[in-house]
């Protein structure tokens, strides 16, 4: 695969406290969120690494980077996600290690028709 | 290609080597006698070299062997043939009108015969009139039932007849005001819908995606039908998904004006996925929990004999499809095509809430299929030649079904209480829903489950009525208004917030009360 072709994936987003929609027990609704003020700061460093972020609430982000920005960034690889097997970050750096608690390749899903 | 628009094409037939002119109406050219019609290759050159001398041009790669193709003025077909030419108009697509010179359509006009001292040579000619493109209509085609299937429904008026949707269009209740959000494969721009006036806002792209008016799926475009079934002056947000599902979702929530439902008739199965919710789905999981928890009434196919998810999250109106043995409406069971399950991920959670139409499986060209419903699709798109077909080549339209069609009917039916009831929240349009559905009592779903007297795992609640859905909404408003002060009241009516009840409709509610 093309290393600069552009991939989706989903930031979730981390609180202060390392809380997020990952460490819930029982996900309901809010539970995860991180502030306005938070999301807005994650998205700034995210666009800082060179990242496009397309779209968000308050507890993921759909953000767009080349295979090669997301295996640098995240250890993301594209054949993880090609082959299906549930594709996430490898690492976190550590500037970012405190706002990001995980990054995953969305599989699509399928249309019932 | 003509050189000018005044260009005048024609097809010159030099005599034929068979017995009859090309032009003899009483024989018909088929491939088996098509070669009798050819001409002798001496013969071609010399009419080439004749017509080419009068000045014509001769377009040799759109010659063959039976005709030759030229160009001229009016001025050259009138000295050589005596044509009569005249300026004429053409409507060559729906609105799409064209201008051309030709002679009359009619037989004595049309055919032109060459000049005496040519007239053994060329046996004839045609000016070219130009075709009508057949372009989709917003007319479905009558299509054949095929052997293995059973007749269908036509959107909009067969679901919306069916679901009762069309009892509470005669009240003036449409879905006005109503936003629908459709996370989905694309919206083709289909005549269907224009021809209907039905309000598609513009498509938005999910993450990933691309090309918002181009659905070469068709899903989309299809499923947007439904919605519009019951209720047909909602206003649709269709969004074309990529493979970010959540960020499809965010897309469809972060639109103005945002959608007070959303429609979604995908998902993934839970069996394949693994024995509990894996954290890749954790951000739709919580996407769909806020969605919901701001008001957003969201609704998802239950499958097709998947375990679908998001169709098992709690906090959704999880739907699941019944067929009907047309033309009996009153005929219905659990399609042997939708999903009915305890969820695997959510401890407790049966699917489906409530049923939409989806047609029982049959087996049409090596695979299961559900063509009870025939949707409008982009021309060309997978579904336009899912089998059995809906008529010749692509039309435009395509004979399907599954919950993917039962889901957006019930956000069109939810659209209807929303109207009226503008406080709605999920929670309630889940439960007015299932309160208010007919019982099904026979059929056995694609997961092997069998409907029984009262609400079951098969069909959950039942097949979804329209209107005591929406009387079950208005009796709250009712209550409101035997509540108020007088001014409230005048002030409820003359709103329309508190409707008049035609004695017709009474009528109806005594004769669907005894019949249940």
């Amino acid at each position: 695969m093309n290393g600069t072709d552009q991939t989706v994936v989903q930031v979730v987003m981390k609180n202060a406290d390392g809380s997020s929609i990952l460490t819930q027990e029982a996900l309901r609704a809010g539970a995860g969120d991180v502030s306005a003020a938070r999301a807005e700061e994650i998205r700034a460093k995210l666009k800082a690494l060179g990242l496009e972020v397309l779209e968000g609430n308050l507890n993921t982000l759909s953000v767009a980077g080349t295979s090669d920005q997301l295996e640098a960034i995240f250890g993301l690889t594209q054949a993880a996600a090609a082959i299906g097997i549930e594709a996430h970050a490898a690492h976190i750096s550590k500037d970012l290690e405190p706002f990001v608690a995980d990054v995953f390749i969305p599989q699509p899903p399928e249309f019932f028709r | 290609m003509s050189e000018s628009a005044d260009e005048i094409i024609a097809s010159v037939s030099p005599r034929s080597v068979g017995p009859n002119s090309l032009f003899d109406e009483s024989v018909q050219i088929t491939s088996e006698n098509v070669s009798q019609f050819s001409s002798d290759p001496s013969d071609v050159r010399d009419a080439k070299n004749a017509l080419t001398r009068a000045g014509f041009t001769v377009y040799e790669e759109a010659s063959n062997d039976q005709t030759i193709q030229i160009g001229g003025s009016a001025k050259q077909f009138k000295e050589f043939f005596g044509a009569k030419i005249k300026k004429q108009k053409a409507e060559i697509g729906p609105g799409v009108q064209t201008t051309f010179m030709a002679t009359d359509s009619d037989p004595a006009e049309s055919m032109l015969g060459a000049p005496e001292e040519f007239s053994s040579l060329i046996e004839g000619a045609v000016i070219a009139r130009p075709p009508t493109y057949f372009a989709v209509s917003a007319i479905p085609p009558i299509a054949d039932v095929h052997a293995s299937a059973y007749p269908y429904f036509y959107a909009p008026d067969g679901i919306s007849v069916m679901l009762r949707a069309a009892r509470v269009h005669r009240l003036g209740v449409t879905g006005k005001g109503i936003v629908v959000g459709m996370p989905d494969t694309g919206m083709a721009p289909h005549p269907f819908f224009r021809e209907r006036g039905y309000r598609v806002l513009s498509t938005l792209l999910g993450p990933g995606a691309s090309d918002p008016s181009i659905d070469t799926v068709g899903h989309g475009t299809g499923e947007a039908a439904n919605v519009f079934s019951c209720a047909p002056d909602a206003r649709l947000r269709p969004v074309k998904m990529g493979n970010d599902a959540v960020g499809a979702i965010n897309v469809a929530l972060n639109s103005s004006p945002k959608p007070h439902i959303l429609t979604n008739s995908w998902g993934w199965d839970e069996r394949d996925v693994g024995p509990v919710i894996p954290n890749w789905l954790k951000p739709l999981e919580a996407a769909i929990s806020n969605a919901v928890a701001s008001g957003v009434i969201v609704c998802f196919s239950a499958g097709n004999g998947h375990f679908g998810f998001p169709g098992s999250h709690p906090d959704v109106i999880s739907v699941g499809g019944v067929h009907v043995n047309l033309p009996d409406l009153s005929d219905f069971e659990a399609s042997s095509y939708a999903s009915s399950f305890n969820s695997t991920w959510y401890s407790g959670r049966a699917c489906p809430d409530v049923c939409g139409l989806t047609g029982k499986r049959v087996n049409i060209a090596g695979s299961g299929k559900a063509p009870s419903i025939m949707l409008p699709v982009q021309e060309g798109a997978q579904l336009d030649t899912i089998a059995p077909p809906t008529g010749p080549g692509t039309d435009g339209y395509g004979l399907f079904s599954g919950t993917s069609a039962a889901c957006p009917q019930i956000a069109g039916i939810v659209a209807l209480m929303k109207e009226k009831k503008a406080t709605l929240t999920p929670v309630q349009a889940k439960q007015k829903l299932k309160q208010s559905a007919r019982d099904v009592t026979k059929g056995t779903t694609g997961n092997g489950v069998t409907a029984v007297a009262g609400p079951d795992l098969a069909t959950g609640s039942g097949l979804a009525d329209a209107k005591w859905a929406y009387l079950n909404t208005m009796s709250e408003v009712a209550t409101a208004f035997f509540a108020a002060p007088k001014e409230q009241q005048l002030a409820m009516v003359n709103s329309g917030e508190m409707p008049e009840v035609s004695q017709e409709f009474v009528q109806d509610l005594i004769d669907t009360l005894r019949s249940r």
